[in-house]
């Protein structure tokens, strides 16, 4: 597998006034005409919400329209998504388009807890509601830290759901509490209920690693999954800053990671060559992209890659 | 109906031979019948302002105090867990050779005062000692519960495991914080661990604001009598809304009719239950009901009992 980057797309420039910084976590929606890729900016420092805008679905360097006003904000106090919220997948069911969003508290203790939510759309993707106030995925007896970047793979009618699970926060010598997680599995009829999930980890990480983020894609009957890795320490576009990985499947169920096939890292210069994070791949038409983060978790904005083909 | 009181069984001086801990607090009281026929009352008292668990044993008949429990029986949960700021046991029960505590756990906010969940913990030597079953809440809030759960008392039936709690119904800002409003529901599970929602309002608030919390169940003559406590938005640190006890009936555990005016038990003004009467727990000992309960302050009182009046029926 290999991608042919075709460039940044979008970085903020306080478009609006509240797209301050941060372009994080590209999310695409495959419309008819366009590409509509959903972002989170931060208004201001410590939040985020989720804006939205479309893409020429032939050339998607070409921004068409960058939308006015946020599709999700942040939830009251003392709710999961109190401090932020962000873009993680797509469901399309019934006419309804279902946005798999995290959702950001910030904590006493700890930087912050974050789990994931759900909204839906009614309009084709242009307008938003949550679902519940509440997280579908939430905290367990056995999951404690954290759940988020969900994604979910529809297979004779069950949706296997990955997504990351915190395994537990390490303090570095700044004295600052970092998180690390692994890609774990979990199989529902519902997307909207995982409380009961078996959360089982596709591959086992290193010590002071964290992998989160999967994306996957569909190829001649192999499931190919492009995910984000960096270290605990020194990651904030320093050595152990976020990479792309890959792992491949036959089943959805066994796993074989292979980094060295990823086809992507980072470039020598520019606004991805110290951090590439978030990937998110979709099905265009006949070609298959990737989005993506480049430096600064998202301040550097997102472009995309190509799969070659050939 | 009509509870007569017979005072306080333990107080804070009580606490002054314990090798730890704050000595500010016996909130919360869990009684538990000892093979022996003592009884033993878990709470929860305070270290550095976290609470934590532990127990005093009483001699049956006579509530001498027999054993001050020297070591807090749960220590707080790991950074970022669900009870890593406090821990209250909230209901103990047997579990075959084990003993199972439900309690609740604190985490802290920043922008909230605080949030609850529920965890459990086993003992496997009659109560003495408990290890965390999971690192987790085994009940926690929800898509459709968004904010806390807390306070948990089990019903066991032939049809299965009944949890009575409260849930959290969101934030009023009082004094520049925002303080937890929270409503009785229930649950349902076949095994005490995982557990089906019903996230039905179970005691409807006689005023828009009322937050009501720990039900504790009895079940005479084929009815199930419910008292729990419950308090304004506003002023309810032994203010003018401090907790008061409120009662419920029911007789298939499902649909409950509030009945305040049978509780049977009140403030008296000057008395160390005169702002406040809160936590109750409501126990069968040898065929005589007994309430246990704290006064002002959320347990800065120590922790008093009644005795249900039973004649002419309840």
């Amino acid at each position: 597998m290999k991608w042919i980057k075709k460039g940044l797309i979008y970085s903020s420039h306080n478009e609006y006034g509240w797209i301050k910084s941060h372009a994080q976590c590209p999310t695409v929606l495959v419309k008819d005409e366009v590409l509509r890729v959903y972002f989170s900016p931060r208004p201001k420092p410590g939040t985020s919400c989720i804006a939205m805008m479309d893409v020429d679905i032939d050339n998607p360097k070409k921004i068409i329209k960058i939308y006015d006003k946020p599709v999700l904000e942040c939830g009251n106090e003392g709710e999961f998504d109190e401090h932020g919220v962000m873009p993680q997948s797509i469901i399309e069911q019934d006419g309804y388009i279902y946005m798999i969003y995290a959702g950001w508290s910030r904590r006493a203790s700890i930087p912050y807890s974050n789990w994931t939510g759900l909204a839906v759309s009614s309009n084709g993707g242009i307008t938003f509601k949550k679902c519940y106030k509440g997280p579908i995925l939430d905290r367990t007896k056995d999951e404690t830290i954290s759940g988020t970047e969900l994604i979910c793979i529809k297979k004779d009618s069950i949706y296997y759901g990955f997504y990351a699970k915190g395994m537990k926060w390490s303090c570095d010598i700044q004295g600052k509490y970092n998180s690390s997680y692994e890609i774990v599995r979990a199989a529902t009829y519902d997307f909207t209920k995982w409380e009961t999930r078996e959360s089982i980890p596709i591959f086992s990480v290193q010590d002071k690693e964290a992998v989160t983020c999967p994306a996957i894609l569909e190829i001649d009957n192999l499931y190919h999954m492009w995910f984000c890795y960096r270290g605990v320490e020194d990651y904030r576009d320093g050595t152990n800053a976020y990479r792309i990985g890959y792992a491949w499947s036959k089943d959805l169920d066994t796993w074989y990671r292979e980094d060295a096939k990823a086809g992507i890292d980072i470039s020598e210069s520019g606004w991805d060559s110290l951090m590439m994070a978030y990937p998110y791949t979709v099905k265009v038409r006949d070609k298959y992209y990737m989005f993506y983060n480049g430096n600064g978790f998202g301040q550097a904005g997102f472009g995309y890659a190509e799969l070659d083909l050939d | 109906m009509k509870w007569e009181k017979e005072g306080r069984i333990i107080t804070l001086e009580d606490l002054s031979s314990l090798k730890w801990g704050d000595k500010t607090h016996t909130q919360l009281p869990v009684p538990f019948i000892l093979d022996d026929g003592n009884i033993r009352i878990y709470f929860s008292a305070r270290e550095k302002g976290k609470s934590l668990p532990t127990f005093i044993d009483l001699e049956k008949d006579t509530y001498k105090i027999l054993e001050i429990n020297q070591k807090p029986l749960l220590q707080l949960g790991k950074r970022g867990t669900f009870d890593e700021f406090g821990i209250m046991p909230s209901d103990i029960i047997r579990m075959g050779d084990e003993v199972w505590m439900y309690y609740v756990g604190w985490q802290l906010g920043i922008s909230f005062t605080y949030t609850l969940a529920i965890g459990l913990a086993i003992s496997r030597d009659n109560g003495k000692t408990f290890k965390r079953a999971y690192e987790g809440p085994i009940f926690d809030r929800s898509r459709d519960e968004p904010y806390m759960t807390m306070a948990p008392f089990i019903v066991k039936t032939d049809k299965g495991w009944n949890m009575f709690y409260a849930s959290g119904k969101g934030f009023i800002e009082e004094k520049s914080q925002y303080e937890p409003q929270y409503s009785i529901m229930s649950a349902e599970s076949s095994d005490g661990i995982s557990w089906k929602r019903n996230s039905q309002l179970l005691i409807l608030g006689k005023t828009e604001d009322e937050s009501n919390t720990r039900p504790t169940i009895v079940k005479i003559d084929n009815k199930y009598l419910m008292w729990f406590c419950y308090r304004g938005a506003h002023d309810f640190r032994n203010g003018k809304n401090s907790y008061q006890i409120g009662f419920a009936e029911s007789e298939d555990l499902k649909s409950w009719s509030r009945k305040d005016e049978n509780a049977g038990i009140y403030k008296v003004d000057g008395e160390w239950d005169g702002k406040m009467i809160t936590y109750p727990y409501v126990k069968e000992i040898c065929g005589k009901y007994y309430m246990f309960y704290n006064g002002d302050g959320f347990g800065r009182t120590g922790i008093g009992y009644a005795v249900l009046n039973t004649w002419g029926g309840v």
